[in-house]
């Protein structure tokens, strides 16, 4: 264990807005001792704990996994359960829920709308189950190698508030989701590539993606959402192309 | 055509009003060079079509009296006079700079900048598409840039330069 427990004394401005009470979103500031092992969202708890039991905050794994906790610290995305405050080297640390969301209380917001349009591109295998084998569906590493890096999504949301298309079209499909559509149209086990094609080849779908790479700066997994799109970009011309030339 | 197709249907998705989340696009949080690329990418690309506008109406203008059966060349001269008489007066400089503060030098030091950003930048988003250099989106861009910049400055010493040349040899 480390001998030297650093202290140091810090300012959180922390956005708060309860909907049912507030004309107006505003800012409290709490002071807090934090060391090197407080993660923002340890800070956080503990002025729930001591400060203020009233702040409102999503969390559940606190290790990086379940995606809930995604804020905008200091105007960046990340998870609070990754951040470490001292890293930051910010004397103040501004806490705000995440754009465009609509905001449920202070740090909480109302994420239907991403996970409604995650289902909308049937999010599960589909395969004609009758012919599985007895054990496992077995796939090889090189198969797996092509989705591996999207299979790491934790559907916090990040990329979907972050995204210039989404603001400015509300059936846009979002970075999230597509990243998803990527992850099982590639996957050799699915045998629905065709119709999960042509649902993101839609005017909702990939071609609204405009590569301003916004879902890449604000993965907080260093996923990259952008090309995954680009990669279902190219595979939809294809398919749309051959289905004209066998008419 | 097909019925347009809507994926999601949900209305509460909606946090602000339409521009309200346009001008969203201007605030700087969490935002890269990509970012600020497209919104370049987006203004030069008004800019250049609205200039397409402007400069038929100024061209049609400069030739309307030829249209109209006077052939006195009347329009034209004052147009292209105005155009290239100097905003400032500066005295002293090298003749290749004569032309550097008249009005057309400005709007053609624009038109430039502008049509130079687009393309290069549209070259980078073609490469996007093929598939090539998204991991390396930053890099592509600075060395577009880079190479932008010099052709930027190419051109406009083409622009200071040729006029002199031929007239030169004309003589």
């Amino acid at each position: 264990m480390s001998s030297t427990k650093e202290t140091k004394m810090l300012t959180f401005k922390i956005k708060r807005f309860n909907p049912a009470v507030d004309d107006k979103p505003y800012f409290d500031t709490f002071e807090l001792e934090c060391n090197e092992g407080t993660t923002v969202l340890i800070a956080i708890q503990e002025l729930i704990a001591k400060q203020d039991g009233s702040i409102a905050m999503r969390y559940n794994c606190r290790a990086g996994v379940c995606g809930s906790c995604a804020v905008l610290v200091n105007k960046k995305y990340a998870l609070a359960c990754e951040t470490l405050v001292l890293q930051l080297n910010k004397k103040e640390i501004k806490l705000e829920p995440l754009p465009f969301y609509p905001v449920i209380k202070d740090l909480v917001v109302d994420m239907s709308q991403f996970y409604e349009k995650l289902l909308a591109i049937e999010p599960y295998l589909k395969r004609d189950h009758s012919k599985d084998p007895e054990a496992e569906i077995l796939q090889s590493p090189d198969d797996f190698h092509i989705i591996e890096e999207s299979t790491k999504c934790i559907l916090c949301g990040a990329c979907h508030s972050s995204c210039v298309s989404v603001w400015t079209d509300k059936n846009y499909l979002g970075p999230g989701a597509l990243l998803k559509a990527f992850r099982f149209a590639n996957d050799t086990r699915d045998e629905d590539k065709r119709q999960r094609i042509k649902r993101v080849t839609a005017e909702d779908g990939v071609f609204r993606c405009h590569t301003a790479f916004n879902c890449v700066e604000a993965c907080p997994k260093e996923l990259n959402p952008t090309e995954a799109i680009q990669t279902l970009k190219r595979q939809s011309a294809k398919q749309t192309l051959k289905f004209w030339s066998r008419r | 055509m097909a019925e347009k197709e809507v994926i999601v249907d949900q209305a509460q998705a909606t946090t602000g009003s339409k521009l309200s989340n346009l001008l969203s696009w201007f605030n700087p949080f969490s935002r890269g060079v990509g970012m600020w690329a497209w919104i370049a990418q987006r203004l030069t690309g008004l800019f250049l079509v609205m200039y397409v506008f402007i400069h038929l109406g100024i061209i049609g203008t400069m030739l309307l009296d030829d249209f109209l059966g006077f052939n006195t060349g009347q329009l034209y001269n004052s147009i292209t006079s105005a155009m290239s008489s100097p905003l400032i007066e500066v005295t002293g400089l090298p003749s290749i700079f004569e032309h550097v503060f008249s009005f057309a030098f400005f709007i053609d030091a624009a038109l430039l900048a502008a049509l130079v950003y687009h393309g290069y930048n549209g070259i980078r988003v073609v490469l996007f598409d093929l598939g090539i250099g998204i991991r390396k989106q930053k890099t592509v861009f600075w060395i577009l840039l880079i190479l932008g910049i010099i052709s930027y400055f190419l051109a406009i010493w083409l622009i200071l330069s040729v006029p002199a040349i031929v007239l030169s040899s004309g003589a």
